[in-house]
């Protein structure tokens, strides 16, 4: 069966291990391409005004995958650690799809759990397959997403993490002398390069150094959230508030928060990343995406942003 | 310590009993005022939601007051309510006002606050006195939700309206003072009985609107533009399910009342699969019931930004087509106006209006059956 695999939310995180399962159990993945105009204006169009752009774009490669695929692979992300959740709009994500495609939605609930047991998987996803064979693909699609963090812990974005292990590029020698530029957000916002407007490609252009939350190690994170009133319960909103801490430690000349216009979690871990940049005395920028977002103002921004942060390396005073 | 906590719809009149029969002195916040949305937009994030703004103003308006100590719930997600009070308490702190927090987290969040905040709440009282005032309290929160039940049904359908709402206010009035749990079905009477002289022979049909959505916007009439009020002079009788003392025994009393819960999740089941978080499903499964139920529509009350019922708020449309219920959704924050609000509830009813005569006019049976038992 063709399953299609959106290029959208978690596809970021879950893309490789994903793909792998698919191919494990026989199946051909059939990944959408990345963002584009087309597929933005038909999600914002099949969705109601209120929704964020993230998962407009969402429902956008749902559907551009309609025409050539048998099904769709949307998994119901109730939360992916115990006692945590994401963005409730994740919960309702197949019953959301389900209205607008005529081919069959595959989910599966995880149900706290970063992947999915063998008892979670939809039984069209299975069809007839002997259960080692499952068990099998399953792990195999946990070490393939192991593999995958790990490269991001060491520096690589998620696309070219992903192209390191399809074997399609080399590894990339590190540069460490450019200015270091913290850039927080939920992955989607961040890697979807049609999404922010190329965000990353102009800071690596004007020669940062990026870090983003996905080069941070769950240890880092739980150690730099130590002492907070009350633990988060956005999976996340954590990732981000320990990240903007990690990187301030790390003497990032900058904060970038990225997040979607009317973003639920990022209104209120936005408020305590500014808080956190506030205490370190570095620049913070805060970029709203939405689908009116141009690409002048937004370079305009930067650059102003960037002339603040590289500034700073020589006169801490001026900030 | 002075005691001041949120403000929603009549919740004061409860929570004021029960603190001071407990032996605190209590400032609670004023009504929402204009100043009130200015407070709490000035301080607040820019895409938090309304209730985070207003529930901000109000301490903060409790605090000018005097007040030295704020009591408020929290929760354990995935709405952002269950963070509202550590990211306002730093803001508060910002604007200089140091005061403490009473969180009556649900157990299992692992901060201790709960065991801190009930020790402190409960310590100066005896067992009979801590019976009492939660006995009256309860009482009080139970009479106040049939009171405001009976107003939806009789506004509709009395003549001089402003009369009604004298009466009505002062019931709430005599409520709130009220020290005996017995006195309380007496004011009741009272109201049922003043309504019912004030009733008149209904000149053209009552429609029925239910209304569901996020708890504060919907029971908070300040930041609903009196909604429901508004709908009753227009001759419009409106039903609910969301109420105090249903918010108290679906989500503290949860043992005790599991019924709320199944009812959501079967009415919901086959359009939204799982919880979302806040009141999504419950406004996914309470307009499956008013489909069933006939009722003429529905109104869909959520602030701007909100997660849980945005994914309600997607599903909507298709409850709509299949039962055949006209919905009205008004997403509101601080930038929404009276005059637009008023407007937009005049062309729904104008729109229930004709289509209840075009339904009623061929086939006398299709005239919808008025159910009972959401009176």
């Amino acid at each position: 069966m063709r399953v299609g695999l959106p290029r959208a939310l978690l596809y970021y995180w879950y893309g490789p291990a994903w793909k792998t399962l698919l191919a494990e159990t026989g199946h051909v993945p059939v990944v959408s391409p990345p963002t584009n105009k087309a597929i933005m204006n038909r999600g914002i169009k099949a969705a109601v005004d209120e929704l964020c752009l993230p998962v407009k774009v969402f429902l956008g490669h749902c559907l551009s995958l309609e025409e050539n695929c048998e099904a769709v692979l949307v998994p119901r992300l109730t939360g992916l650690v115990p006692k945590e959740f994401i963005c409730p709009k994740f919960m309702g994500l197949p019953d959301l799809v389900r209205r607008l495609l005529p081919i069959p939605v595959l989910t599966w609930d995880n149900r706290g759990k970063a992947f999915p047991g063998l008892s979670d998987l939809p039984p069209e996803l299975l069809n007839g397959r002997r259960r080692a064979g499952v068990k099998k693909a399953l792990k195999k699609a946990e070490e393939v997403h192991t593999a995958y963090t790990a490269l991001q812990y060491r520096g690589y974005l998620p696309q070219e993490a992903e192209e390191l292990l399809a074997g399609d590029r080399g590894e990339r020698p590190r540069r460490t002398k450019d200015l270091l530029i913290g850039l927080v957000g939920h992955p989607y916002c961040l890697y979807d390069s049609y999404l922010n407007i190329g965000l990353l490609q102009f800071l690596q252009a004007e020669g940062c150094r990026i870090l983003t939350p996905e080069m941070v190690t769950g240890g880092q994170i739980a150690s730099a959230l130590e002492g907070l009133a009350k633990p988060l319960f956005w999976t996340m909103g954590k990732k981000i508030l320990g990240a903007a801490r990690v990187f301030r430690q790390a003497g990032a000349g900058g904060l970038i928060h990225v997040a979607a216009f009317a973003c639920g979690p990022e209104a209120l871990i936005g408020e305590l990343v500014k808080r956190e940049c506030e205490k370190g005395k570095i620049p913070f920028l805060q970029l709203f995406l939405d689908e009116h977002s141009g690409e002048a103002g937004q370079h305009t921004r930067l650059e102003a942003f960037l002339d603040l942060a590289g500034g700073k390396e020589h006169d801490t005073g001026c900030v | 310590m002075r005691l001041t906590f949120p403000r929603m719809g009549q919740i004061d009149i409860p929570l004021r009993t029960l603190l001071e029969e407990l032996g605190h002195e209590v400032i609670p916040p004023p009504p929402v005022s204009k100043r009130t949305f200015e407070l709490g937009v000035k301080n607040a994030p820019e895409f938090a939601c309304l209730p985070f703004k207003m529930t901000l103003a109000n301490y903060l308006e409790a605090l000018e007051q005097g007040a030295e100590a704020v009591v408020t719930a929290g929760g354990t997600g995935p709405c952002r309510f269950g963070y509202f009070a550590q990211v306002q308490k730093k803001i508060l702190a910002d604007l200089g006002y140091d005061f403490e927090l009473f969180l009556l987290d649900p157990p299992g969040t692992g901060t201790g606050d709960l065991v801190r905040s009930v020790r402190y709440l409960l310590g100066r009282a005896g067992p009979v006195r801590i019976a009492r005032a939660f006995r009256l309290a309860w009482a009080k929160a139970r009479f106040l939700d049939r009171g405001n039940e009976l107003f939806r049904y009789y506004l509709p359908r009395v003549a001089p309206k402003k009369a009604a709402e004298l009466e009505y206010r002062k019931f709430l009035r005599l409520t709130a003072l009220e020290k005996e749990v017995k006195r309380l079905p007496l004011l009741y009477a009272a109201l049922l009985y003043n309504l019912e002289s004030m009733a008149r022979a209904e000149n053209q049909p009552i429609l029925k609107v239910k209304i569901v959505g996020e708890i504060y916007m919907v029971l908070e009439p300040g930041v609903n533009f009196h909604t429901e009020n508004t709908l009753g002079q227009m001759g419009v009788e409106v039903v609910r399910n969301l109420s105090m003392t249903h918010w108290v025994e679906a989500n503290l009393l949860k043992v005790l009342f599991p019924e709320h819960q199944r009812r959501t999740a079967l009415l919901a089941a086959p359009y939204l699969a799982s919880s979302v978080g806040g009141h999504g499903r419950e406004t996914v499964a309470e307009t499956v019931a008013a489909g069933h139920d006939r009722l003429d529509g529905i109104i869909h009350i959520l602030p701007f930004t909100c997660m849980p019922e945005i994914v309600a708020r997607s599903l909507l449309p298709d409850l709509s087509r299949r039962f055949n219920l006209p919905v009205l959704s008004l997403v509101l924050d601080e930038h929404s106006g009276a005059a637009g609000i008023s407007t937009r509830l005049e062309a729904f009813v104008d729109l229930l209006r004709e289509k209840r005569k075009k339904e009623a006019a061929p086939v006398r049976e299709k005239t919808p059956k008025t159910a009972t038992k959401n009176r």
